[in-house]
């Protein structure tokens, strides 16, 4: 019983490929050429979700303190947490 | 593998790509730390994440395409061949995966090699989207820049080491292009590839005041600067090694000579790169260090751009050419990205357009003069004949066929691909990030800051301790 059809090392001679799936590497490339684009559609719509989000929130909370929240200096309870709101 | 001189070759080989690439892995830990180093404090998470995963991008492209490209368009389209079958490079290949080299494939010889030739060229394609990298720093997205990386790293790099960086490349058959250590094929078409997004993408907020002064926008860490390019440094020793063959048969069946040899299976040798790497490098710290005034900034891009300048021919230079060649290299590049910068507006954010692509662009030139007359490559069987020859009938290096090449490198592959694909996002609203991000700081809505026990408030963390502290 073998799912990989090689179940030998003996003759070295005689042995290519030896990882699983020999024969339906254009299945394995297709399928990763698939997630490929799919990672970039998933990324780009998370960020532009992202910019959105942040823009509306910086315009609820006026650019001063948006800015003010980003150098780190002094900051009241509510801007420290600006980013979980 | 039956034979014990053959396999110490193939194994020796195999295991020399291999630490070339584990050296070349110290280039894009430069790459992320100086780019981390250069931003300002509210963008350095983005910084370094938009780094980061160029590598997983350019790495499975380069495997579906990137490999295949190399072989495949060498003649195409100005020699005569057409496309070359390279069965071994294609992605579904049995040869893209564990193979013992048995069997009945005619290509077996590949199986042993084809893995750490491939991450080989594959660290130079990190490298040059890594480089472009910098250039854009603090103001463009994330998706923008990982399609360039893509396109840049698995494409038009690929395609001119394909023409340029290889002994059947048309351009070296014909024009007798030479760029041993990549002056043009990776440092001058990653410059024209960030001259072309930064022109598109624009400077900085503030960047250019009311009357067209330039600011000055300090790293935030410029000792994380120069860890970086001292990083950068040491990966280039793997960078040079990995642009030789370590043992070719340079002599003829009859009288077999073995040497290394560069990328064209011309002679040179590790000793004669050792050399000219090392005084490249020092020719351009010296010149930074002066033409800069003793900037760290200027002085490390200065080594840096010494090597790249000499890297074209620095299989073949004197030693004292190639620190000649490295200090003006890097006069030419300072002074040449001070003056885009006041004239054009580009804001090239740590100088990358200026230490790879001015001083590649120079390199490749001055390669073509001082080298006049070498044999390029062996003549391929079936091309067209070179446009200036040697005796022997080789294709001859020669001053217009470098200048050809610079300008192939820098605008026909570098800039004109990524200007017409930075109008295209531009106009799709997907290149730049909103003002009011950019404003606030890329990290500041999401991320947070980087530093946060640096700054003058109190941390949600730190206010969670000093409520366990009261129990104390």
């Amino acid at each position: 019983m073998s799912s990989t059809g090689v179940d030998s090392f003996t003759n070295p001679h005689l042995i290519g490929p030896i990882y699983p799936g020999v024969g339906f590497e254009w299945l394995m490339v297709l399928i990763a050429f698939v997630l490929w684009l799919l990672w970039h559609v998933i990324q780009i719509s998370g960020e532009e979700e992202e910019y959105s989000a942040a823009v509306k929130l910086y315009r609820e909370v006026g650019m001063e303190r948006a800015m003010h929240h980003a150098t780190g200096a002094i900051a009241t309870e509510e801007e420290v947490h600006i980013s979980k709101s | 593998m039956d034979n014990l001189t053959d396999s110490l070759n193939v194994i020796f080989t195999e295991t020399y790509y291999w630490i070339t690439v584990v050296m070349m892995f110290l280039i894009h830990a430069g790459f992320c730390t100086y780019e981390v180093g250069a931003s300002r404090r509210k963008n350095v998470l983005h910084t370094l994440m938009k780094n980061t995963m160029l590598i997983p991008l350019v790495t499975v492209t380069f495997y579906f395409f990137g490999w295949w490209v190399y072989f495949a368009f060498s003649n195409v389209p100005f020699n005569t061949g057409g496309f070359i079958d390279a069965p071994w490079a294609l992605p579904w290949s049995e040869l893209m995966g564990t193979h013992m080299g048995g069997g009945t494939d005619p290509d077996a010889g590949w199986a042993r090699i084809n893995g750490v030739f491939w991450a080989a060229f594959l660290l130079f394609s990190w490298t040059t989207a890594s480089i472009v990298s910098g250039a854009v720093i603090e103001r463009i997205k994330t998706s923008a820049f990982l399609i360039f990386a893509v396109v840049i790293g698995s494409f038009t790099w690929i395609l001119d080491a394909s023409w340029g960086w290889n002994p059947a490349g048309w351009m070296v058959q014909i024009l007798g292009y030479h760029d041993a250590y990549a002056s043009g094929v990776v440092h001058a078409i990653a410059g024209g590839s960030a001259l072309a997004i930064v022109t598109v993408l624009g400077p900085r907020i503030g960047k250019f005041g009311p009357s067209g002064e330039v600011r000055d926008i300090k790293p935030h860490n410029p000792w994380l600067v120069t860890i970086g390019l001292f990083l950068i440094f040491t990966g280039f020793w793997g960078f040079y090694a990995a642009c030789n063959i370590p043992i070719y048969n340079i002599g003829t069946e009859e009288a077999p000579f073995f040497s290394a040899t560069n990328i064209y299976l011309m002679p040179t040798t590790l000793s004669a790169i050792t050399f000219n790497f090392l005084m490249s490098f020092s020719g351009g710290l010296m010149a930074g260090y002066l033409v800069s005034r003793g900037q760290p900034f200027w002085t490390y891009s200065g080594g840096l751009a010494g090597i790249i300048a000499a890297s074209a021919g620095n299989d073949l230079y004197h030693p004292v050419q190639a620190l000649v060649i490295g200090g003006l290299g890097v006069v030419f590049m300072y002074y040449l990205h001070h003056w885009v910068e006041r004239r054009f507006k580009i804001d090239d954010a740590v100088g990358a357009i200026a230490v790879h692509g001015y001083a590649g662009f120079f390199g490749v030139v001055v390669a073509g003069f001082v080298l006049w007359g070498y044999p390029a490559a062996a003549p391929v069987d079936g091309s067209m004949a070179p446009l200036w020859a040697t005796p022997e009938g080789y294709p001859q290096i020669n001053p217009i066929g470098q200048i050809l090449g610079a300008i192939i490198m820098f605008w026909v592959l570098g800039f004109v691909p990524c200007y017409i694909i930075a109008r295209v996002l531009k106009a799709m609203n997907m290149l730049r990030v909103p003002e009011q991000v950019e404003l606030a700081g890329l990290d500041t809505h999401e991320l947070g800051d980087a530093f946060p026990y640096l700054a003058h408030q109190e941390t949600s963390f730190e206010t969670i301790e000093r409520t366990y502290a009261k129990d104390k």
